[in-house]
């Protein structure tokens, strides 16, 4: 189901309802939520654009990665009652339940990769088959991708390993499991919830305050705008047309389709995280943050510290540590960092483009670590932005040609080695703060262009729109590619026909404005908002958020999934 | 030494405790005020439905198709699912059915000599064309083209059979041109790309196989914008004049692929005009011979130069040098010797037939002559649906007037080529309601285009039934991989190459038809040269260096001479 949608509406007054009534009897609580949050899965609203919602019945994967998380946390830890009643050392360090271990997580992971990159994978054998001139070497495979198994996946592994460290106890109710793993806010789109930090809120008195409500109700209200507004609306008018026909648009219509695909998916993916969280909140349930101004990052690491923070925590809690983390030497730091972005990259979608992307953020998390400058002088640093200017001309000329085709890769490579020298011998925004805008505005840029791999729908469309950013082509932007017909309709039809210029150049003005709220400080918006909610009378709020949904319709054809259901 | 990436979950943490140090607090007001709000979305939902003016601000309608939780009501329990999933296979047929195979490449065909009494021979296919769920009507309007494209089929030494395929912005990046092109370059063999602008003028101005540069300096016009209507009325063969600034180079690149359709270049022609105070254009092959070109003239005239080289990929680098007087030009045509096809993609992005009557009468016509047609096409349309309001709102007729004369200042050019209108395609808009619909004027224009056909002696294909009537426009938006862009009226990549394949099937099943019935009857043959054709001007030979003047053209005559008309 999708939250800026009627059926939402709906769904979410008759579970809150039905929730607070039941208060007092956790067991019947947690019943109604968790056959609400199946419903949830399988009742989802048909989206005007894009992909259908997987059929209902694959809420039995759901079912059956929880009953095989459930099971291997119970075998766990009754290898290490065992281990217990034989007197054997229960320290951190001691491991029981291996078996089981090795059960959930092949499972989990297994469910995972058939669904996700199974196709992927034997189109790509079958590729190199072909080059070898051969027929096919495996059956063509192309299964669908069940709404946030990527999600309940990572949350289902994070659980069982954490009982397996012994970091948390195994849940021996399988109805507060059953609650955890598919609780809706969190199922289909994260944050990803670890169970240390869930289940022990389900063992607290539920209780709903007011400035909890109204702060709930805010961070919601603050969602739904983002990614209605700034997410779908801009990617409705503007960005789709574009990444439609990349070839048919020019060059600065495709570098401002980038501009607002970056704003697009962080509106999207952080405005349904705050709609998750606030719809948490109001069920007594706190959600960790998952986003942090993330273009407000300094350097590529800062990014990901900032750009969906429990999928970045979850990897290096569960991968990165794992591997060595930083603890075995620099290559190996190299290696681990390389890797565990890697996953990071290539946890967003199975395809060429994204192995692209998270070869690109990898790359670049590496790069930012060997130049940091931890104690290396000036001639240090000279050195190591030759290194890297080198590098990176190598890097970038060749995939100006193998990629992007370019005639003439040379000048790219030229342009990238310069980039990489400068930011190489550049010292860092915590040294010189006068820097800080400028290693943003390098961050971000490197951001915007690297989501041409995560938004093109094929490495030829990608190849595309990068080679009309190097070869710009000068034809500027079409009358009428920043406006909305259906707005400029309404606004000609009605009393506000004068304010319907407006709507000819409202993308744009939206862009802008997103873009600036981004830099802004929050605080001063945040707090005015809160006040104008928590002051505001309780229908005339009711009214608001009626409106806000008003704006969905008129706005946009009807509901439009979320970016991340598709990962 | 600090981990960068270890820092990454303070604020896990953080919010961790933070609900752990503070749980929520007790409150009595808090479920009154949710029942308060809940009241208050309540309320302004039934306004929408209470005050008429709010109308569209309501979550449903009746008859608007939204099914509340559509994944288990509507899909399973109404079915829709089921719907879907079988318009999706259906599309997907489509899609498999019309597919031009990747491992196709243009048919070598081996020429053979005249023969004495030609006759049409008993036609024996590789294999036999289905004949296609929407064929051609008024087909016997093809058979001019039909019977050249026997010619090629024959091998007959210089038959080339040639198509200029004019058309609105359904045309652009050359996707249903080069598509058919393909298809029946792979069928009958490849006599080169064909037509290319000076300029591009448009990003949707595309010519598949063709890698194009211009280095700027060029100053165009385009027909649509009747930008020479105060002076000669000259736009081309393409629809796009271009002019160089005389104090600035101007040039243009074009590359022809190293294999493939379109790689074999043996003629490269440039069409331009002659001019009191014409400069002079330079053309380089493979960045070394030079061909210096005087477009000076005492009057307004229309010329074109062709360079013979050696057949194979090529260069081609036109260049108007700073200082000399401004040259305007129109296009250049990229060839071999055949026997093959060549269609010409002349996209005129936001035109319609009412901008293409512009052209000067005397221009258009030597155009379309110098050219060589033997089919004439076009497919306009998307852009005069908006005049179902204005001009077209109580009758067709000005429209079959503008489309009648279009097709005669073209034809006048070429009387004996053929003719064939292609219709608009579907083009949809969404409702209010959230539907997507063929716009309600989509039909009276495939009939008055159908009408425009039968009145002129044209061949007609309905390409909006072939691609599925009514409703396609939302199918094929829906469809994965989109067939239709967002904007409900422009196809996508897929949908180009599902409509070229759907043209060139109907033109390849009514080619067997003819072939068929036309067993045993004579056969016109081509003229020795081809009366269009410049004669080669022996006198005009250019700075070529000696390598590339040894090589013999196919046609027996030296490679590299440089003709121009008299």
């Amino acid at each position: 189901m999708l939250f800026a949608s009627f059926d939402f509406l709906l769904f979410f007054a008759v579970v809150f309802a039905g929730y607070w009534a039941l208060r007092g009897q956790f067991v019947l609580r947690a019943l109604w939520v968790t056959a609400a949050s199946y419903f949830f899965y399988m009742g989802g609203s048909k989206p005007v654009d894009g992909p259908l919602p997987t059929p209902w019945y694959f809420a039995g994967l759901l079912l059956f990665t929880t009953l095989t998380s459930y099971l291997a946390g119970l075998g766990i830890a009754a290898a290490r009652e065992r281990a217990r009643s034989r007197g054997e050392p229960l320290g951190p360090e001691q491991r029981y339940g291996q078996g089981w271990l090795f059960l959930a997580v092949c499972v989990s992971l297994g469910l995972l990769g058939y669904f996700k990159y199974v196709g992927f994978l034997s189109a790509a054998v079958n590729q190199g088959a072909a080059l070898a001139g051969s027929g096919p070497w495996l059956p063509a495979s192309a299964p669908l991708l069940p709404v946030g198994i990527s999600f309940y996946t990572f949350q289902a592994v994070g659980y069982v390993i954490d009982v397996y460290r012994g970091r948390s106890p195994a849940e021996r109710n399988p109805l507060r499991f059953c609650l955890f793993l598919s609780f809706f806010p969190h199922l289909v789109a994260g944050p990803i919830v670890r169970a240390s930090d869930f289940l022990p809120q389900l063992d607290r008195p539920l209780r709903l305050d007011r400035d909890e409500l109204d702060q709930s109700l805010f961070r919601i209200a603050r969602g739904l705008v983002k990614k209605v507004v700034f997410g779908d609306f801009i990617a409705a008018s503007f960005v789709d047309r574009v990444f439609a026909s990349p070839a048919e648009y020019g060059s600065l219509e495709n570098l401002l389709a980038l501009y607002g695909f970056t704003l697009q998916i962080y509106c999207d993916f952080s405005g349904y995280s705050d709609i998750a969280i606030g719809v948490a909140r109001l069920l007594g349930i706190r959600f960790p943050e998952n986003f942090d101004r993330p273009y407000q990052a300094v350097d590529v690491a800062d990014f990901w510290r900032r750009w969906h923070m429990t999928l970045s925590s979850w990897l290096r809690d569960y991968v990165y540590y794992p591997l060595g983390g930083s603890r075995l030497g620099p290559g190996r730091t190299y290696l681990n960092l390389w890797l565990t972005l890697f996953l990071v990259g290539i946890w967003h979608g199975a395809g060429w483009t994204f192995v692209i992307y998270a070869v690109l953020q990898a790359s670049a998390m590496v790069f930012n670590r060997y130049t940091r400058h931890d104690g290396v002088g000036f001639f240090g640093r000279i050195g190591r932005g030759l290194v890297s200017a080198g590098l990176v001309f190598g890097l970038s000329a060749a995939f100006g040609k193998l990629l992007v085709d370019l005639s003439s890769p040379w000048t790219l490579g030229g342009v990238g080695a310069a980039i990489a020298f400068v930011l190489a011998i550049l010292p860092r925004s915590d040294a010189v703060g006068w820097l800080r805008p400028l290693h943003i505005l390098i961050t971000l840029h490197f951001s915007v262009l690297s989501r041409v791999f995560f938004r093109a729908d094929t490495l030829d469309a990608a190849r595309e729109i990068l080679k009309k950013l190097v070869t710009w082509d000068g034809f500027g932007v079409r009358t009428g590619l920043f406006g909305n017909e259906a707005l400029s309709e309404l606004l000609r039809g009605s009393r506000l026909s004068w304010a319907s210029p407006v709507a000819d150049w409202c993308v744009l003005g939206l862009l802008v404005l997103g873009f600036a709220l981004h830099y802004l400080p929050a605080a001063p918006f945040e707090r005015a908002a809160q006040r104008l909610t928590r002051e505001s009378p309780a229908v005339l709020v009711g009214v608001g958020f009626a409106l806000l949904f008003g704006a969905l319709g008129l706005l946009l054809a009807g509901p439009r999934a979320n970016i991340y259901f598709a990962f | 030494m600090t981990d960068s990436f270890a820092q990454t979950s303070a604020p896990v943490t953080e919010l961790a405790a933070a609900s752990q140090s503070a749980p929520p607090q007790a409150g009595s007001g808090a479920l009154r005020r949710a029942f308060g709000i809940a009241c208050g979305v309540l309320l302004s939902i039934g306004a929408t439905y209470v005050v008429p003016g709010l109308g569209a601000l309501r979550p449903w309608a009746p008859g608007s198709g939204y099914v509340p939780f559509w994944n288990v009501i509507g899909r399973e329990l109404l079915g829709e699912g089921e719907a879907l999933a079988a318009e999706a296979q259906k599309l997907k047929e489509l899609q498999q059915k019309t597919e031009l195979p990747a491992a196709a490449s243009a048919k070598v065909r081996e020429r053979s000599a005249r023969p004495a009494r030609p006759m049409f021979p008993a036609y024996t296919p590789e294999a036999r064309i289905e004949r296609p769920e929407q064929t051609i009507e008024f087909s016997e309007a093809l058979e001019g083209y039909f019977t050249k494209l026997t010619q090629v089929d024959l091998g007959i030494d210089g038959a080339i059979a040639r198509t200029g395929h004019w058309g609105d912005s359904v045309l652009g990046m050359d996707g249903i041109t080069s598509g058919i092109r393909r298809r029946l370059q792979a069928r009958f063999g490849d006599a080169g790309h064909g037509f290319h602008l000076i300029d591009r003028y448009h990003p949707s101005y595309r010519q598949q196989g063709i890698e194009f540069s211009a280095g700027g300096g060029w100053e165009g016009c385009l027909v649509i914008y009747e930008c020479r209507a105060k002076q000669d009325r000259r736009y081309g063969y393409g629809g796009y004049v271009v002019s160089s600034d005389p104090w600035s180079v101007a040039s243009a690149v074009y590359t022809t692929p190293k294999s493939g359709f379109g790689s074999t270049v043996s003629t490269f022609e440039v069409w331009f005009q002659r001019q009191p105070r014409g400069g002079k254009l330079e053309l380089s092959i493979d960045r070394q011979e030079k061909v210096v070109i005087e477009t000076r003239s005492e009057v307004i005239e229309d010329g074109s130069r062709m360079v013979y080289v050696q057949p194979g990929p090529h260069t081609f680098t036109l260049t108007a040098p700073a200082g000399g007087g401004p040259v305007r030009a129109y296009g250049v045509v990229l060839e071999n010797d055949g026997p093959g096809v060549v269609w010409d993609g002349m996209a005129l992005i936001g035109g319609s037939t009412r901008g293409l009557r512009t052209q000067d009468d005397e221009h258009i016509e030597d155009q379309v002559r110098r050219r060589g047609l033997d089919l004439i096409a076009f497919q306009f349309g998307g852009n005069d649906l908006a005049r179902k309001y204005v001009d077209l709102k109580h009758s067709m007729q000005p429209y079959y007037d503008e489309y009648g004369e279009v097709i005669r200042k073209f034809r006048a050019g070429r009387p004996e080529a053929s003719c064939l209108i292609l219709s608009v395609i579907d083009h949809g808009e969404r409702k209010t309601d959230d539907r997507i619909v063929t716009k309600s004027f989509v039909k009276p224009l495939v009939a008055a285009q159908r009408e425009v056909a039968r009145q002129n002696g044209c061949a007609f294909f309905d390409t909006f039934q072939a691609m599925g009537g009514e409703g396609t426009a939302a199918r094929w938006y829906r469809s994965n991989p989109r067939m239709m862009a967002p904007d409900l009226g422009h196809p996508t990549g897929t949908g180009h190459e599902v409509l070229a394949g759907l043209i060139a099937h109907a033109l390849l099943y009514d080619y067997d038809q003819f072939r068929s019935r036309m067993a045993g009857k004579p056969l016109p043959l081509p003229a020795e040269k081809a009366p269009e054709k410049p004669p080669i001007d022996l006198d005009a030979l250019p700075d070529v260096p000696p390598a590339a003047v040894t090589a013999q053209g196919a046609a027996g005559e030296p490679a590299t001479r440089a003709g121009s008309e008299p």
